[in-house]
């Protein structure tokens, strides 16, 4: 694990076509890497899911690389429409969730708004060869023809890797899926949409138990929704919901435990029309250790400490001089960009996006942060990211953007972080970007 | 009787993916604007950023608290939408446009013919023109495979 130096990051790889032309389908829409980094799951707007596997190589070479390569690609979820509410559910992958290996093959949840499906990647690199009944092109031998029995020999193959879907737990969402988080237990897991969250078992696809419902009885009095939910990762009866009020609740699901609400109290008569969109929180992470979690809401990031719903322990500002252009956000709607935020593996450093394919990293130790930027032009091996800065007012330095010039098609909503190395995957709109420390 | 031919004027898709009215703030797409392929910079938006400062130094408060910041935000939007409600009381309907969002078709039929429609602008050629009718009735030998409906990532290509 990293030690407390600022980290350099350097490029070591980008995945996708780097030329202009982008389909819609290419977009990912999610990044998740596996509970011991060695796989990287994307899901992208065609519904499709591809794995990249840590080049084993990498690993080992001296000095260390994170490189990956691809392992397996699925389609997960196909477009389907509602005939009852005449309505389109898009294939778009919301999330993707890993479970922790129990046996040789990998299993993840993924999901798009309205279904979510448990896969299973598991490899084959042995055949069987010698079958009675059929002959090596697989066509039925005449039994009669048989005058001997053999036993099949296991001979090795070329590697396949396969996805297979084994559970899919449909129809018990009215509204959109914008989270799962897998129990600790790893028997149970949880699913959030816009006003409820329901509490599934692997095992069982036809119920589920509804946990937190906020819709009210009267639709016009609809003040907020739920905009993300994660469990405890190590409680099992604990989990976090956040709103597009500000608000975060930590649930415990014991009989006649109370809610804690975190809420950051602001000055009423400092309200503006922006302040509650802006306060919206789009992502909540608990830290590794279970002690802090982190939430985004637009132009910053908190850090809390679970014993103090007061206040955050920590703020750190992301884009700050994007409160000067409120209005032209709303209008290109912009402002209800939905960012995530991650943790390093040893919980020191926070990493989140912001847009003209910038990213931010603040260390929690060093207080120190650093805006870096996932282009093509600095797509070269081993390339060290240089600082990118942002201008506000007046003169511009050189090598600096002013803020007017910022490319706000150019978003970084997901990113993940190696769970022990400095490792982090970013994706840019089409393309996946892997940066690593400076080994 | 004299049969009138219909001209099918083509949208291209740029016309398609217009940028919101000036009339009126679309409390439409509420959606996770991932796909925002409109240009977007801030200055084809908003007014000039000179024009900006000089608001400022009329307000006569430098350096602008936040809320001082947001309240000029504010004032600019009420400006250029006057009609815009203040969402003070939990703007309900803002929300429940966010929890329909997707477009609203009418039935399955209007679903299809979008699709279809999407697909044949993209393709560039007439509707009609695309898919002859055909002489003979097609055998299951003469109709075209089903295409898989996996269309590879690109992610998937080497790097």
């Amino acid at each position: 694990m990293a030690g407390n130096g600022d980290i350099q990051w350097c490029f070591s790889q980008v995945k996708g076509t780097l030329d202009d032309d982008v389909s819609e389908a290419d977009i990912i829409s999610c990044v998740e890497f596996n509970h011991d980094g060695d796989l990287l799951a994307t899901g992208d707007k065609g519904g499709r899911v591809v794995i990249f596997q840590r080049d084993p190589s990498s690993k080992n070479c001296h000095p260390r690389r994170g490189e990956y390569n691809v392992y397996s690609t699925f389609q997960s979820h196909e477009p389907e429409f509602d005939y009852l509410k005449s309505l389109e559910i898009e294939e778009k992958i919301n999330k993707i969730r890993w479970l922790k290996r129990k046996n040789p093959a990998h299993f993840l949840l993924s999901t798009n708004d309205k279904t979510i499906k448990l896969w299973k990647v598991s490899e084959r690199d042995k055949r069987a060869e010698g079958y009675n009944l059929r002959d090596e092109s697989g066509q039925i031998r005449d039994p009669t023809s048989l005058t001997t029995l053999r036993v099949p020999v296991l001979k090795p193959m070329e590697l396949m890797v396969e996805a297979s879907p084994r559970r899919i737990f449909a129809n018990a969402h009215t509204y959109h899926i914008n989270s799962i988080s897998i129990n600790s237990d790893q028997e149970t897991y949880l699913s959030a949409d816009d006003l409820r969250i329901n509490l599934w078992h692997m095992e069982v696809t036809d119920q589920s138990f509804n946990i937190v419902d906020i819709k009210p009885t009267n639709m016009e009095e609809l003040t907020e929704v739920i905009t993300a939910a994660e469990f405890h990762p190590h409680d099992c009866n604990v989990f976090v919901y956040s709103s597009s009020k500000g608000t975060i609740r930590l649930c415990d699901m014991r009989q006649a435990a109370l809610c804690d609400m975190f809420e950051e109290p602001e000055d009423p008569t400092n309200r503006s029309f922006f302040s509650e969109i802006i306060s919206s929180i789009s992502d909540v992470k608990f830290s590794n250790s279970g002690r802090y979690m982190i939430s985004r809401d637009y132009l910053s990031v908190k850090v809390w400490d679970l014993h103090m719903e007061t206040k955050p322990i920590e703020t750190y500002p992301v884009h700050e001089y994007l409160r000067s252009k409120l209005c032209s956000l709303y209008e290109n709607d912009c402002i209800f960009d939905k960012f995530e935020c991650c943790w390093s593996g040893n919980d020191s450093a926070i990493m989140t996006g912001s847009y003209n394919n910038f990213f931010r990293m603040f260390d929690r130790t060093s207080k120190r942060d650093v805006t870096l930027e996932a282009s093509r032009e600095t797509a070269k091996p081993r390339y060290l990211l240089k600082p990118r800065k942002v201008c506000t007012a007046g003169k511009r330095k050189k090598d600096e953007i002013s803020v007017d010039c910022l490319d706000f098609n150019k978003k970084i909503l997901h990113t993940a972080w190696h769970p022990h190395e400095n490792i982090i995957a970013v994706a840019a709109t089409n393309n996946l970007y892997i940066f690593q420390d400076k080994f | 009787t004299t049969s009138e031919t219909t001209s099918v004027t083509l949208i291209s898709p740029e016309i398609i993916n217009l940028p919101p009215l000036n009339q009126h703030k679309p409390l439409s797409n509420m959606s996770n604007s991932e796909q925002k392929i409109e240009g977007s910079t801030l200055e084809k938006v908003e007014e000039k950023p000179t024009e900006c400062e000089e608001e400022k130094k009329e307000s006569n408060q430098p350096p602008l608290t936040a809320a001082g910041v947001e309240a000029a935000e504010e004032a600019k939007l009420r400006s250029k939408y006057p009609s815009v409600g203040r969402p003070m009381a939990g703007h309900s309907a803002f929300l429940q446009k966010r929890l329909t969002k997707g477009q609203k078709y009418f039935d399955s039929g209007d679903y299809q013919m979008a699709k279809q429609k999407s697909a044949s602008n993209k393709s560039r050629m007439p509707p009609l023109l695309a898919q002859p009718t055909g002489e003979a009735i097609p055998t299951p030998e003469s109709v075209p495979v089903r295409k898989t409906s996996i269309i590879h990532s690109k992610l998937t290509s080497a790097s």
